[in-house]
């Protein structure tokens, strides 16, 4: 049985509205609550696994569907400049969290923490780069695809 | 439902589906979607595709089957 929508077109958008406030409410609520549990609290990873699982199913998914219909971003574009400051941003806030949460943890070893941050940072700057341009690469791709003419004309 | 209107005024003017999406301010993944019949355009957009056809609403999107019973 066919179920009948039962909103109109101004209340469709307005709930669809709804859904993508609540849906960016939810991914970066997620991500906040997993470094505050790992890096403040210093839980174990089986802790955080259900939240980190869904986190990932989110964000992969997210990006998967855009990638397939050759969407990247409403603002930004996907070239080496967008990928370089969106890495430089994520690398810096992820080593500034967890050289503050090691410092938390740990008061007396303000120099370990400042290097498991840089260390953190580094390695964070490296695999968002790289996965970015691979994800850029694989967008560029596909809008090409997309917006090649129909060839029944 | 297809809009052949929509894409035989195109050909007649001898535009690509790009050129089209690119006078309309839309990707050319749209324009092709709108003429199959797989894409319903806000109206903002049919004004934007008609002023790039140069005709009105009523020659693109107005079916004389609409209001009969």
């Amino acid at each position: 049985m066919e179920k009948r929508n039962q909103l109109d077109e101004r209340q469709e958008q307005i709930v669809l509205k709804i859904e993508h406030n609540g849906c960016w409410f939810a991914f970066w609520a997620l991500l906040v609550a997993l470094f505050v549990e790992q890096f403040i609290f210093g839980f174990d990873f089986k802790y955080i696994a259900g939240e980190w699982i869904i986190f990932m199913i989110l964000a992969v998914y997210l990006c998967g569907a855009c990638l397939k219909n050759g969407i990247w971003d409403r603002h930004l574009k996907a070239n080496g400049k967008t990928n370089l400051a969106v890495s430089a941003i994520a690398s810096v806030v992820l080593g500034i969290l967890v050289a503050a949460g090691s410092a938390i943890r740990y008061p007396g070893h303000l120099a370990g923490s400042l290097a498991g941050g840089v260390v953190a940072a580094v390695c964070c700057f490296v695999l968002c780069f790289v996965s970015m341009t691979i994800l850029a690469r694989s967008y560029r791709k596909r809008n090409q695809e997309m917006e090649r003419e129909p060839e029944d004309e | 439902m297809k809009n052949m209107k929509m894409k035989f005024r195109r050909m007649d003017l001898g535009m690509s589906q790009t050129e089209l999406a690119e006078k309309a301010g839309v990707t050319r993944q749209t324009i092709g979607l709108i003429e199959a019949g797989d894409f319903n355009p806000s109206l903002n957009l049919c004004i934007s595709i008609c002023v790039a056809l140069g005709v009105t609403l009523n020659d693109l999107f107005w079916e004389d089957s609409y209001g009969k019973a």
